[in-house]
């Protein structure tokens, strides 16, 4: 699944096992608050999506296309991918490196167009 | 001279990159026989480098892994477009030769400029619990010979091996890469045979060359 279906597929599962949020923060080590914004659509940073999809047990991938008119940083978050010149078989450690280095500089990015510095 | 008009390579592999290269120089505002600066270009594309100092401030962790242990696994990443400036972000990785900063910038380009799909990473959460992404080799494979032939022109490599009998290492410098790099290039334009009536060493094979490159 990708990112988008996160949310749903968390609320579906939480439902069918009768748990609360307070009960999948123990299970997956993810705050209630944060798993509450993902049920709700919103996208959550690298860690949080790891933890996610092996308390699931799903893959994960990000977002086949960008939507239209990129604005935000759940927007950029769902397509976190990479023009990548690295070795044909990239290690775990830099795969997860780089992941969470593209949340690091679109953050920094959005703090730029905030700033208006664009 | 060859299709368009244009002075290029007796191989039909040479032709296809070199006209690539044109295209690419072209969108760059270019001449089809001009060399790119990788650095020079990239405020037409628009793009811009990323600070590492940016990633190791916001993000430690991970900048220790790809400019400490794992400095070895990457060349240069491209994060697609701000939305601050509209620019294409690109992080190369710093603790590379200058060459091999500059060619990896050069592969970015053309990634960019060819409008190449991105690595979509992937997070499997069933049973390795792992990030993987899967590999373009003949994406990768162009984009690396493309920017070649951007950096080091057909035409420029031709005179300097067939008029001026310059060496690899002669052509590398005037090009700002590595020697490895030249002779690459020299074989991937079909030039290897020529290179070799004026100079007593032949060049290696290109494949051996991309592989000494990438352990400079």
């Amino acid at each position: 699944m990708t990112v988008d279906q996160l949310g749903a597929e968390l609320r579906s599962r939480r439902k069918e096992l009768g748990l609360s949020l307070r009960a999948v923060e123990k299970h997956a080590g993810i705050s209630a608050a944060t798993l509450s914004r993902v049920e709700r659509g919103n996208i959550p940073q690298v860690g949080v999506i790891e933890k996610l999809a092996q308390w699931l047990k799903v893959n994960v991938s990000t977002a086949e296309t960008a939507k239209a008119g990129v604005k935000t940083d759940q927007d950029l978050k769902r397509m976190i991918a990479v023009h990548l010149r690295a070795n044909r078989k990239l290690s775990e450690k830099t795969a997860r490196a780089i992941a969470e280095t593209f949340d690091a500089v679109m953050r920094v990015e959005m703090e730029r167009a905030k700033k208006g510095e664009g | 001279m060859g299709s368009g008009g244009y002075f290029l390579p007796f191989t039909d592999t040479g032709k296809a990159t070199e006209l690539l290269a044109i295209q690419v120089k072209t969108r760059l505002g270019l001449g089809a026989y001009d060399a790119v600066d990788p650095y020079t270009v990239l405020a037409a594309l628009p793009a811009r480098l990323v600070d590492p100092k940016d990633i190791t401030r916001s993000s430690p962790r991970a900048a220790e892994t790809l400019f400490g242990e794992q400095r070895a696994d990457w060349s240069a990443i491209g994060y697609g477009v701000s939305p601050a400036t509209g620019e294409s972000l690109v992080l190369l990785n710093p603790t590379h030769h200058p060459h091999r900063q500059r060619v990896s910038l050069m592969e970015e380009i053309v990634h960019i400029l060819r409008d190449h799909p991105k690595t979509q990473l992937c997070f499997d959460g069933t049973s390795s619990g792992s990030w993987a992404r899967p590999y373009h080799a003949a994406l990768e494979d162009e984009a690396y010979c493309v920017g070649a032939a951007c950096i080091i022109p057909y035409k420029q490599l031709f005179e300097a091996i067939h008029r001026l009998h310059e060496s690899a290492a002669a052509i590398a410098v005037r090009f700002d890469v590595s020697p490895v790099y030249a002779t690459y290039r020299i074989n991937r334009a079909g030039l290897s045979r020529v290179y070799a009536k004026h100079h007593p060493t032949p060049g290696s094979r290109w494949s051996r060359a991309k592989r000494e490159i990438n352990r400079e």
